[in-house]
């Protein structure tokens, strides 16, 4: 309440012209209020359930809400980079639609079938022109990388799942240390979790690491489930860019007097614009969104069809990186993760690390297991080769990524996230499977190899897959 | 009487037969116990901390850094110069320094919690004690170490207050609490600097750090101010406690005459 007193005041004294559509230009006082209505403190979301819920809610408040310049929306003096990096001169346009601000809302593009989901080809972003200075109109592919908007669906068992195999590896690797320090010997280690592979490390007994043979993954040997290069870490990590890339809200914990050394880095006259809380109840409602779900057809014959496709999709060696099935150890969503980077809140930096129970998406199977069917491997593969080169049209690496590698997409979701590929240009699927080089040139091949009702018993199959979201969102959920 | 002359001028010159010159400077505790040999062995144990620190951390710390700004030089020459190779030994060469510094802090804490059973088992000149208190209560607060709720950059938390304080234990208990959180941010550094190695050898060292993309770039000027700050914490705490020694004396060393 203190703070929705605070930005009205400041808004009426302090609102600095540049931030202002034009139409506005001439008044220095604006008579609507801010958007932003709830501010939930982190220290006191949880235990309990209900406390859980009402994060839950402030957060599907906040991932709706259209933010305004009251709200602090506007980074007239930074630009949209996840690094606080400043402008030297002001932007005079609020609104851009490639370097930012390109929404008012996370709602704006996340919402098929429904808040929270994808987004059809209308709502690319251009990764990389976002931080760009002075901002670019440019959506050339030496100056940008356009992206396609993915489901948040399923996020959170996703960030768990990282986590657990983030806690494999790296146990893997102080393992190998400890024995090469011991027996002053080097010690070469496999680095597997979950069944999928990410090659292999040699520790020596000065502690240096060779990571020659490290496959699909960064050298902190962290798995990062987010983006389409496998580059961000946490549902937290991923809101805060999005953020200050999308609207110009920049958070507290990444943008603050504390890590930058400036009350408002971005220079809108806003300060404290979004609340660790306000971005730990963001994180909780994206955890919060269930898996996607598959459903088979009623019909006999199509089921039949649907089936064989399921075969097809393994014996073509697509599920070797298209992973049907990981199981995760423990459904509970933590936050904030502990292998946040600077810049994000951390376990060691609050007394409330809040446990989010998804147990609720799962039907254990036999075992006792919590089966996660997210069709992915959360590895870096390189997508093309001399011949089939569809996927590799950028030009810019994106955190180091060479731009030829990118993290395996996840399918559960693929009935209602048409169109396909990272620059959502693949209308059907077999554009997408079409597209496939490098790593995956050999199941392309398969499948070209297939007769032609094959080739349609696996898009069938893979058209099942988010099919009950699917149903759900054409029936109007009856 | 003689013994007593004698007892003097050993604890005078013959501390010195006993420990090595240091080859770095600093200060050292003091305090005074009601038995002069408990003294004795005080000034031994802390001055067994005072090396560990002078040595093996600070000096450490400051042979291994050269390496790697040497390595981030000539990763900057290579890409201006391109006959110029890239030194990622020498990234290699100060892991292996801090390695060293990092077994140096258990090292100290180990000397640290010798001398911390030492005094808490120990008749503590009363007078001196106070004096201690005293000094500390009019001292601006010491620099304590925190990576939480602080500017980035400076973490050595602010002007902490020092009502936790009150004698030459605590004092020492304040060393170790802080020396822990010095250690666990040296871990981070070693952590980040292990990962970052394998972009040193493709020369994307210095790119990746100032993208903020990679947690070395934050941690090491963290750990460069924390290290900072802890010294400045032990000099501080130490000085008040000579402070005390010179305002009480002869009190606790009526055994030099």
């Amino acid at each position: 309440m203190a703070s929705l007193v605070w930005h009205s005041l400041v808004a009426v004294v302090f609102l600095p012209l540049s931030t202002i559509s034009a139409a506005a230009q001439d008044h220095a006082v604006l008579w609507d209020g801010p958007a932003v209505t709830v501010f939930p403190d982190h220290e006191k979301i949880g235990p309990d359930r209900a406390s859980i819920e009402a994060a839950i809610s402030d957060g599907r408040e906040l991932f709706t809400v259209k933010f305004n310049v009251l709200d602090g929306a506007g980074r007239p003096l930074a630009t949209g980079d996840s690094k606080p990096t400043p402008r030297l001169q002001p932007v005079s346009v609020a609104f851009q639609r490639v370097s930012g601000l390109d929404a008012g809302a996370c709602g704006s593009c996340h919402n098929e079938p429904s808040l929270g989901g994808s987004g059809d080809f209308v709502t690319n972003t251009f990764v990389g022109a976002h931080f760009s200075d002075p901002p670019t109109l440019s959506v050339a592919t030496d100056v940008t990388n356009e992206r396609n908007t993915i489901t948040l669906f399923g996020s959170g068992v996703l960030e768990r799942l990282a986590a657990e195999m983030s806690d494999d590896l790296r146990s893997t690797r102080r393992k190998a240390l400890e024995s090469a320090k011991s027996t002053k010997r080097p010690v070469k280690v496999s680095l597997v979790s979950k069944e999928v592979s990410f090659g292999s490390i040699v520790a020596h007994p000065d502690g240096y690491v060779d990571y020659k043979n490290l496959e699909g993954l960064d050298y902190d040997l962290v798995v990062k489930p987010f983006g389409i290069k496998g580059i961000v870490i946490s549902l937290r990590e991923f809101s805060i860019n999005a953020l200050n890339q999308h609207h110009g809200i920049q958070s507290d914990e990444r943008f603050g007097w504390e890590r930058t050394g400036l009350k408002d880095f971005d220079g809108d006259g806003y300060l404290n614009e979004f609340s660790a809380g306000q971005v730990t109840a963001m994180s909780l409602f994206q955890a919060s969104l269930p898996p996607p779900s598959q459903k088979w057809s009623t019909d006999n014959a199509q089921l039949a069809t649907e089936r064989a496709g399921e075969l097809i999709f393994s014996s073509t060696g697509c599920a070797n990186c298209h992973r049907p099935e990981l199981v995760l150890r423990e459904p509970t969503f933590y936050e904030p993760n502990k292998y946040n980077r600077p810049g994000s809140l951390i376990p060691r930096y609050t007394s409330n690390v809040i446990k989010l129970d998804m147990r609720g998406f799962f039907v254990p199977d036999s075992g006792g297991r919590y089966v996660v069917k997210a069709f992915t491997d959360f590895k870096r593969h390189k997508m093309c080769d001399e011949e089939v080169r569809a996927l590799c049209n950028e030009e810019r690496k994106q955190d180091n990524v060479p731009v030829e590698f990118f993290a395996t997409q996840e399918l559960w979701d693929l009935a209602t996230s048409a169109p396909y590929c990272h620059r959502g240009d693949c209308s059907t699927i077999s554009e997408a499977i079409l597209a496939h080089g490098g790593d995956g040139r050999v199941s392309r091949e398969s499948f070209l190899k297939l007769r032609d009702d094959e080739k349609r018993s696996l898009i069938a199959y893979l058209r099942t897959l988010g099919r009950g979201e699917y149903l759900a969102a054409v029936t109007g959920g009856k | 009487m003689l013994i007593r002359v004698f007892l003097s001028l050993f604890v005078v010159f013959g501390s010195f037969v006993f420990i090595p010159a240091a080859s770095a400077h600093n200060v050292w505790c003091h305090c005074s116990f009601a038995d002069p040999r408990d003294t004795l062995e005080f000034f031994h144990k802390a001055g067994a901390v005072y090396k560990t620190l002078s040595e093996k951390v600070i000096l450490a710390w400051h042979e291994a850094n050269a390496p790697l700004e040497e390595g981030v030089l000539a990763e900057f020459e290579s890409k201006i110069n391109k006959d110029n190779k890239v030194r990622p030994d020498l990234l290699r060469q100060t892991m292996t320094g801090l390695e060293s510094v990092r077994a140096g802090m258990t090292e100290l804490d180990q000397k640290l919690s010798d001398l911390e059973s030492f005094v808490s088992s120990r008749e503590v000149t009363p007078v001196f004690d106070s004096a201690v208190a005293k000094l500390i209560k009019e001292e601006r607060p010491f620099e304590r170490l925190s990576d939480t709720g602080v500017r980035y950059a400076e973490v050595s938390g602010g002007l902490a207050s020092n009502s936790n304080i009150s004698g030459i234990l605590d004092i020492i208990k304040a060393q170790r609490q802080d020396l822990a959180v010095l250690a666990a941010k040296l871990d981070e550094v070693l952590e980040g600097l292990r990962d970052a190695i394998p972009l040193a050898e493709k020369g994307d060292f210095a790119r990746v750090m100032l993208s903020g993309r990679n947690s070395f770039g934050d941690k090491m000027p963290q750990f460069t101010d924390m290290i900072s700050a802890y010294e400045r914490l032990y000099v501080r705490t130490c000085m008040t406690t000579i402070a005390a020694t010179m305002q009480v004396y002869p009190k606790g060393f009526e055994w030099l005459r």
